[in-house]
């Protein structure tokens, strides 16, 4: 690069979103802190492998074909063009090729990597949201399958049909969703409780009398705590979800620049407004967690989470105190849900993962509809947000890219016997189980 | 085998991949796909004989 202006604006968004990676990161240690907090103790080192080890899979997974597939299936395939995306002649997802040389180091792309990685973080999210709800009753080699799907193929095709500025979805539907309720949360939401109908609930959650028990978070700080961190990760999240600095003047067809910060669609947005309308919709979700919890940590902490993810879709246009009002109406539809749903169909989701993320993934979807109706949906096709596209894009989003792959692949699992571990080992717990000999070698040593 | 042999400016312009053994890429590829596809299989085959020893051992 020659010209100063250029390698600032190209090196600023290189480093721009490396940031975000970093941040990100903090996403995956609150969830892992998150889970063992509420794992009970015999199961605690189980519980942290079976998170920790989709870290290395879902990255080489992503690697190898999940970085093609956002790339190449912005057209369904066949439904708004060819079956892969083309773009000037050049298939862009010939460029996300595991073997092409702009997917290594390369002085002639700066940025192909370091955005890989960011949308990485956000596969590391799908998986681990399904991860929580699953505890204490899943093999890890089951897990790490469901870890790979959701992480590197169904949130990923979500993000190509939605989440993409020529997505199909964007100019059929005119579907929008800037910081992704549906296309993370409503998706890995929905795969989680597809997972769940199989999988069925721990030994003791509910009673032959049809009645539930409440397993307590085992370490009530440990759960607040890695809540704060998903919280403190999530700043990067909702950056990494816009371009930095984009000639949205020129690019658009205008003869003059205006250079602007954007959302995944390439539409304008600022940082400065998203950041105020992150933390209203935290604030109106944990007010309302708290009123109708009864100021319950374990939800509160939840609340505020469920809060930002149903003010995600449209939180690169809302106002602050719509943001407010958005999140703290659906937390409150959200945690009425959780509860029906856990006594009327016995689903056991032991982090509340189906409604924080599912939930009001979906809500998230439908309340933009409304909020958005008549605004552009993308800067390069003539369609409008609307909330019959949007609710049409949470059935997708929820139904057909969550629960029903993640329901098929449970039945397939529980087909081959590999999905759930026998009943004396979740009787005596998995740590038991997984240390036993390592237990008996050191008492014996011990004795010795 | 080295991509680049010189950080000479004159020919700084020109240089892309930095990587080694370039054009090895789907070689390095298939290795990459079988160590991943191992780590599955014995993950599941861990998983199996650990679950079957504590059923031996009740």
């Amino acid at each position: 690069m020659d010209d100063e202006i250029k390698a600032l604006t190209v090196i600023f968004t290189e480093f721009y979103y490396w940031v975000t990676v970093v941040l990100m990161f903090l996403i995956h240690v609150g969830f892992c802190v998150y889970e063992v907090g509420v794992s009970r103790q015999k199961n605690h080192l189980h519980t942290l492998m079976k998170n920790t080890i989709l870290i290395p899979l879902v990255t080489v997974t992503f690697f190898f074909f999940g970085w093609w597939l956002y790339w190449a299936l912005p057209n369904g395939p066949g439904i708004t063009g060819s079956l892969v995306l083309e773009h000037d002649g050049l298939g862009a997802n010939e460029l996300a090729l595991p073997w092409t040389s702009s997917m290594a180091v390369n002085l002639g792309d700066r940025i192909n990597l370091v955005f890989w990685a960011a949308f990485l973080l956000f596969s590391w999210t799908a998986a681990s949201i399904v991860s929580g709800s699953v505890i204490e009753r899943i093999r890890t080699s089951a897990f790490a399958i469901i870890a790979v799907l959701i992480g590197s193929i169904f949130w990923v095709v979500a993000a190509s049909w939605g989440w993409h500025y020529a997505g199909w979805m964007v100019q059929k539907l005119g579907y929008h969703d800037a910081y992704a309720s549906g296309v993370i949360h409503a998706v890995a939401g929905g795969f989680a409780l597809g997972v769940l109908v199989v999988l069925g609930p721990r030994v003791g959650k509910f009673n032959g009398d049809g009645s539930s028990n409440h397993i307590v978070p085992q370490n009530t700080w440990l759960v607040t705590v890695g809540l704060f961190l998903i919280y403190t990760g999530f700043w990067g999240f909702y950056a990494a979800c816009n371009l930095p600095i984009f000639d949205v003047g020129v690019e658009y067809g205008g003869e003059e620049s205006f250079f602007s910060a954007t959302n995944i669609y390439l539409s304008p947005t600022t940082l400065s407004g998203i950041t105020a309308n992150f933390l209203m919709s935290l604030s109106g979700g944990m007010i309302m967690a708290y009123a109708i919890s009864r100021a319950d940590p374990f939800w509160t902490y939840s609340g505020g989470l469920a809060g930002i993810i149903a003010a995600s879709a449209g939180n690169d246009l809302y106002h602050p105190l719509q943001s407010l009002l958005v999140a703290g109406g659906a937390v409150f539809i959200v945690y009425k849900l959780h509860f029906w749903v856990e006594n009327r169909f016995k689903i056991d989701d032991a982090v509340g993962a189906v409604a924080v993320h599912g939930y009001a993934g979906v809500l998230g979807l439908i309340i933009c509809g409304f909020m958005l109706w008549g605004y552009p949906a993308s800067p390069y096709y003539d369609s409008q947000i609307n909330p019959a596209g949007m609710m049409v894009g949470a059935v997708i989003m929820f139904g057909l890219l969550g629960f029903l792959p993640g329901w098929l692949t449970a039945r397939s699992l529980q087909y081959l016997n590999c999905l759930r571990i026998p009943i004396e080992v979740e009787a005596a717990g998995l740590d038991y189980s997984k240390n036993r000999e390592s237990s008996l070698k050191n008492e014996s040593s011990d004795d010795g | 085998m080295a991509t680049i042999d010189s950080w000479d400016p004159a020919k700084l312009v020109d240089y892309t991949a930095l990587y080694p053994y370039l054009g090895t890429e789907i070689v390095w590829f298939i290795i990459a796909i079988s160590f991943w596809l191992y780590f599955h299989w014995a993950l599941i085959r861990f998983d199996n004989n650990d679950f079957r020893d504590s059923f031996e051992s009740k």
